[in-house]
């Protein structure tokens, strides 16, 4: 039985009395007792309409007989009743109220739980909508978790056996109801309280089972009042809504391993082809050089000597660049590149570039910008040098005999542009945008002169992006080509 | 008689090549495969100078320096495949005087030789210095380049004396900054360097640069050796 409202007891008393009065006004006017009748029958409709409840309806109702037999039928003030007609019309007066109440409590009942429908519907759909939203099972179970707790009014939490996601049994010490917990997702049953199983636990396990490898319950906690089966459906919907989006997301987190997983393998065979071509071609040189040397020494005369001597220096520097850019590369995709930044002086860069590539220019040109102002950057020194060296490299081995290289440097508040120009050639159109790519060697198509596993410019975009700056490549007006880069130049 | 230098390096051909170059330009030179050796080397022959490898297979390198450093001022020049620039401070910290990237240039090697065995057998103490386009007079403070004469803050010449005097060697940023300040400072030197890109601006010419001050990066200096 619920309990006394007291508001609804002051609704009804106050309905009682009013009507009364009504009542005995109209009696004064000598207007005919039936209609005494009909304007309780409306009090009693306002009553229940009030206090959504059958029982007060009839309490009221019982109330009402009293006072009319005791305001309106002869003999007046007492609980007397002459008139058999009275009786009759008291007995059908509270049949009607009887029926009406119930009617109405039962229209009541089925606009409430219609309203609770929609609301319910309602839910669902806007979960539907979130959880198709979602972007990763952990984004998924954590709506959830929400949608179901706010809804229920209960504290629940998940487990998942194979998902990599924090599971809240055992951030809330109940992992010593893991026999339970495994063995209703074992069993795929409800389990817990107000269950065969296990019914001596406080809350109740519902399982999640769905294919790909999700395993896992939602315990939802009944300590203090039961779950009910409308509860339960509630709850059940959720979850199948909750296993259809995991599936999915698993379906496309699998998928997408997959791919890069393929695309790793590609790589890497592609690396190891690039690599052994590329060390083999300056070792080749260096073999055939100095056996030739070492073999027809007394042969040769000394200018040949020379000459051949000094190929093999290059090629040694160039091979020696070459593992340079190779351990970086490994060190930026092991993520384990140290980028140590500070403020440089750009010239003594600039400097440095010029120093380590001095030697390798032989037919070619490179001039660098001078300025009259101090500039600095915010970089690592010895990678932006590295950057810089291996995009004249670049030009070196991929333009013309004789040509020109410059580096210019142009300073903004924010930035700092760096420009490495050529005349020597240029890039076709359709391989501008692939020559930052892994392993892209664009220029030089032509079997084993084509040097360089195109790894100097894909570190130089490695290392640009790794100072967030940008890089890019386009053909210039001296017939040549441009790469152009930024390095901020404050923290 | 000819200097004496002790080569520490334990790869076999480096080793060779080392010692054939240096033999080759008329020095005496004996040699260590490893470091605890190479120590036995130094108190037994006390040589003039030192060529030493960081990367020894039974002590590591650093400990050599400090093993040496105990009792002798012998030049140590470090030869080392640890390329970082904290390496290399580190070990002109602990007593190196000098250092040579792994792979390096026998040419190279050589020169730094040579300026190291140099100021033990000549002090400097001329009165000018001349060398390509810059002209420096000790006595009267003044600085010419190409024939003119070019205005220099007291800073800047205390600076570039000291190049000078250490030319051909490398000085660390704080070597110069207690030097010339006095005092060690947090800013990661930038002040020095705005002084030595002042200096750079005023000795070296237009158009192709002869870099007389070359930077060592996150090192600090090496005036060219002339």
């Amino acid at each position: 039985m619920q309990k006394i409202n007291f508001r609804k007891v002051i609704i009804a008393i106050i309905t009682v009395s009013i009507s009364t009065l009504l009542a005995f006004g109209f009696d004064q006017f000598g207007i005919r007792k039936e209609n005494i009748m009909l304007i309780y029958i409306v009090a009693i409709m306002y009553i229940i309409l009030e206090t959504k409840s059958f029982w007060y309806g009839m309490f009221s109702t019982f109330f009402l007989v009293f006072i009319f037999n005791f305001l309106f039928t002869d003999p007046k003030y007492t609980f007397v009743i002459n008139d058999p007609n009275y009786i009759i019309s008291i007995i059908l007066f509270s049949l009607v109220s009887i029926s009406i109440g119930g009617l109405m409590t039962k229209l009541q009942k089925q606009v409430q739980s219609s309203l609770e429908n929609e609301r319910k519907i309602n839910s669902l759909y806007k979960m539907s909508k979130d959880l198709y939203n979602a972007h990763s099972i952990n984004d998924i179970i954590d709506f959830e978790k929400k949608n179901l707790s706010s809804n229920l009014n209960r504290n629940i939490r998940f487990y998942f056996q194979n998902l990599d996601v924090i599971n809240d049994i055992e951030l809330s010490n109940l992992s010593e109801h893991q026999k339970e917990i495994d063995y209703a997702i074992e069993n795929n049953q409800l389990c817990g309280k107000n269950e065969p199983k296990f019914s001596d636990l406080s809350f109740e396990i519902f399982p999640i089972k769905g294919k790909h490898n999700i395993d896992g319950a939602l315990l939802v906690d009944c300590e203090t009042d039961i779950i009910t089966l409308q509860e339960k459906e509630f709850i059940q919907t959720n979850l199948a809504h909750l296993i259809t989006a995991l599936e999915r997301e698993k379906i496309y987190a699998d998928k997408e391993a997959t791919r890069i997983e393929m695309e790793k393998e590609k790589l890497k065979s592609t690396l190891l082809r690039s690599i052994s071509h590329d060390l083999r071609t300056p070792l080749t040189t260096l073999q055939t050089g100095t056996s030739f040397l070492f073999e027809s020494f007394d042969k040769i005369d000394d200018e040949t000597k020379k000459s051949l001597l000094l190929d093999i220096n290059n090629e040694t520097s160039r091979l020696n660049e070459f593992v340079e850019n190779l351990l970086k590369m490994t060190k930026i995709n092991a993520n384990s590149l140290v980028i140590n930044r500070k403020k440089e002086l750009t010239e003594d860069i600039l400097q440095d570039v010029y120093r380590r590539v001095s030697n390798r220019l032989s037919t070619h040109t490179l001039t660098i910008e001078k300025k009259k102002d101090i500039e600095y950057v915010y970089a690592d020194a010895s990678l932006l040098i590295q950057v810089l060296t291996n995009l004249v490299d670049n030009a070196i081995q991929h333009t013309t005999t004789n040509s020109n290289i410059w580096i210019k440097y142009c300073s903004s508040e924010k930035e700092t542009i760096f420009s490495v120009i050529d005349d020597g050639g240029g890039i076709e159109k359709k391989s501008l945008k692939h020559i930052f790519d892994d392993f892209s060697n664009v220029r030089n198509n032509n079997g084993d002169k084509s040097r360089g596993a195109g790894l100097g410019l894909s570190i130089c975009k490695a290392i640009v992006l790794t100072h967030k700056g940008i890089i890019k490549a386009d053909n210039n007006d001296l017939g040549g080509t441009t790469i152009e880069f930024t390095i901020s130049t404050k923290k | 008689m000819s200097s004496k230098i002790l080569i520490i390096e334990d790869d076999t051909v480096i080793l060779r090549f080392l010692n054939l170059a240096i033999k080759t330009e008329g020095y005496e030179t004996s040699t260590s495969n490893n470091g605890v050796f190479g120590i036995n080397l130094f108190i037994n022959s006390s040589p003039d100078l030192i060529l030493l490898d960081l990367g020894l297979p039974d002590i590591d390198g650093m400990d050599v320096i400090k093993e040496i450093r105990k009792s002798a001022n012998t030049p140590i020049i470090v030869i080392s495949a640890r390329e970082t620039e904290q390496d290399k401070v580190k070990a002109l910290d602990s007593g190196a005087n000098d250092f040579i990237t792994k792979p390096f240039n026998i040419g190279e090697v050589l020169a730094r030789v040579r300026v190291w065995l140099r100021e033990k057998s000549n002090p400097e103490n001329e009165s000018t210095f001349e060398f390509m386009d810059l002209f420096v007079d000790f006595e009267k403070r003044m600085i010419t380049v190409e024939g003119k004469e070019v205005h220099f803050t007291p800073i800047e010449y205390k600076l570039l004396e000291l190049l000078i005097q250490y030319k051909g060697k490398v000085l660390t940023h704080q070597f110069i900054q207690n030097r010339i300040w006095g005092y060690s400072t947090v800013d990661d030197y930038q002040t020095l360097r705005v002084f030595m890109a002042s200096i750079r601006r005023k000795i070296e010419g237009e158009g192709i640069p002869h870099h007389y001050i070359l930077t060592e990066v996150g090192v600090g200096y090496r005036f060219k050796d002339c």
